[in-house]
């Protein structure tokens, strides 16, 4: 069962996306900071991350940088999920290494596509050698 | 002898001829020295005179270039103005689909598993009604905000005053956020006062005031604190306290809460949505009624809002 991080401080909002991914056959792990999601992550059982931008203490784009940085989370795959919907904002989120940003509301067949399509982009990453940073080659 | 004298007078008379060359040459040369020093004089004077001019033109030139300064930093400071408006016409344009892109998501997404779901179970069913609802109410109590917000900007207040028991509105207040304190495990309590509390006012504005400032006694307060309500009547007044154990508002905080679009330290409500209108608004539509808003704080130990109505309503001209 792929093991999703959900990385979100909105109440309501945690309790209904890890319904809908338990109800698709996901595992799912939750944060509700940016320096809980970095922790969670780096335990080594998460598949894919899907994260907020507007997380209190680190911000969303602040834990993309600091994943990218440890050779223990390099490899994970990261969906963005914004209230921020100005392109710009998309334009950053997937510069700090997001495969993808959904923006708030979203469909929730959107969100298991995204996610799934990330699993597999992760796994393709992990199949090159796990390091993922075949981007600054 | 005779020889001798002719010739002492022939040279004196040769020494006095010369004496009277001499003296005239002389008496020449003082006229000219007399007049040269007429003419240096002409020349200081109007020396002078040109250099008290050069003084006013001096000074005329420090007076317009002090002026000039004036009105360069009149300008700097009039685009920083217009910058600053800027800015924040598109933070609260950022603010606004943020906020409003929050609860939507919620309601969306409720509202999808239940279509989706034949039958979802029922305490599904329940709580993502629950959410929806109360996702609902935050869009209302925004949409509210704006309102209110856009008539007061065009200084169209407009209030409709009628009797009204101040009882009943709290209690409808008390109402609105319960939800929200359920979810945050807040609990709302109201003192028992003598009811009803008749004024005069506009009952939909105040509700909003004691909304807003309900809505933020909840949001900031910990998990399992208490909200308290009190109430104070007399025939003149009728004063509103709401109490919170929140986490107080720094003291260079306090007198901007009711600004516009203030919003208080990023580590204190980066977390908590909000606008940054609230405040302000309760303080507006307070102050039409001819009453006064204010608020007491301790860090870490919580805030008093207080609202002060007088009993007659806003009088014409106050």
């Amino acid at each position: 069962m792929p093991v999703v991080l959900l990385a979100e401080d909105e109440p309501d909002i945690v309790k209904l996306v890890t319904y809908i991914l338990r109800r698709e056959g996901f595992s799912v792990l939750t944060a509700t900071t940016g320096g809980e999601a970095i922790a969670v992550a780096r335990r080594g059982e998460v598949d894919v991350i899907l994260l907020d931008i507007m997380l209190p203490e680190l911000d969303g784009y602040g834990v993309c940088a600091a994943l990218r940085e440890d050779p223990l989370t390099r490899h994970l795959p990261v969906v963005v999920m914004s209230a921020r919907a100005q392109a710009k904002e998309v334009k950053r989120g997937l510069e700090a290494g997001a495969v993808s940003y959904i923006t708030k509301p979203f469909e929730p067949a959107q969100l298991t596509e995204q996610i799934r399509a990330a699993l597999a982009a992760g796994a393709v990453r992990k199949a090159q050698g796990g390091a993922g940073d075949d981007r600054h080659r | 002898m005779s020889d001798l004298l002719q010739t002492l007078v022939q040279a004196f008379d040769r020494m006095s001829g010369a004496y009277e060359v001499m003296a005239r040459r002389l008496s020449g040369q003082i006229e000219q020295l007399e007049a040269e020093r007429t003419a240096l004089r002409g020349q200081i004077s109007d020396l002078s005179q040109q250099q008290a001019a050069l003084l006013r033109s001096n000074q005329d030139l420090a007076r317009l270039t002090a002026d000039l300064s004036g009105k360069v930093a009149l300008l700097q400071h009039r685009t920083e103005e217009v910058v600053r408006q800027d800015q924040l016409k598109s933070d609260l344009l950022a603010t606004v689909s943020h906020e409003l892109r929050t609860p939507l998501t919620s309601i969306k997404g409720a509202l999808s598993v239940l279509l989706t779901e034949d039958p979802p179970a029922p305490e599904v069913r329940a709580e993502f009604l629950g959410i929806a609802h109360q996702n609902v109410g935050r869009v209302m109590r925004l949409i509210g905000n704006f309102l209110n917000l856009t008539q007061l900007e065009a200084g169209q207040i407009g209030l409709s005053l009628r009797p009204l028991d101040l009882a009943e509105v709290l209690a409808a207040s008390v109402e609105q956020v319960r939800g929200l304190a359920a979810e945050r495990r807040v609990s709302v309590q109201v003192e028992p006062f003598a009811a009803p509390v008749p004024l005069t006012g506009d009952p939909e504005r105040l509700e909003s005031v004691f909304i807003n400032l309900l809505d933020n006694a909840v949001k900031f307060s910990p998990e399992g604190a208490d909200v308290a309500v009190r109430v104070q009547a007399d025939p003149q007044w009728v004063t509103v306290h709401v109490r919170d154990r929140g986490p107080g508002i720094p003291p260079d905080e306090v007198p901007r809460v009711f600004e516009r679009f203030f919003r208080g330290s990023p580590a204190v409500t980066r977390q908590l949505p909000g606008s940054g209108l609230g405040l302000h608004i309760s303080k507006v539509i307070v102050e039409a009624h001819g009453g006064r808003i204010g608020v007491e704080s301790r860090l870490t130990e919580g805030s008093t809002f207080t609202v002060s109505l007088p009993r007659g309503g806003s009088r014409p001209g106050v």
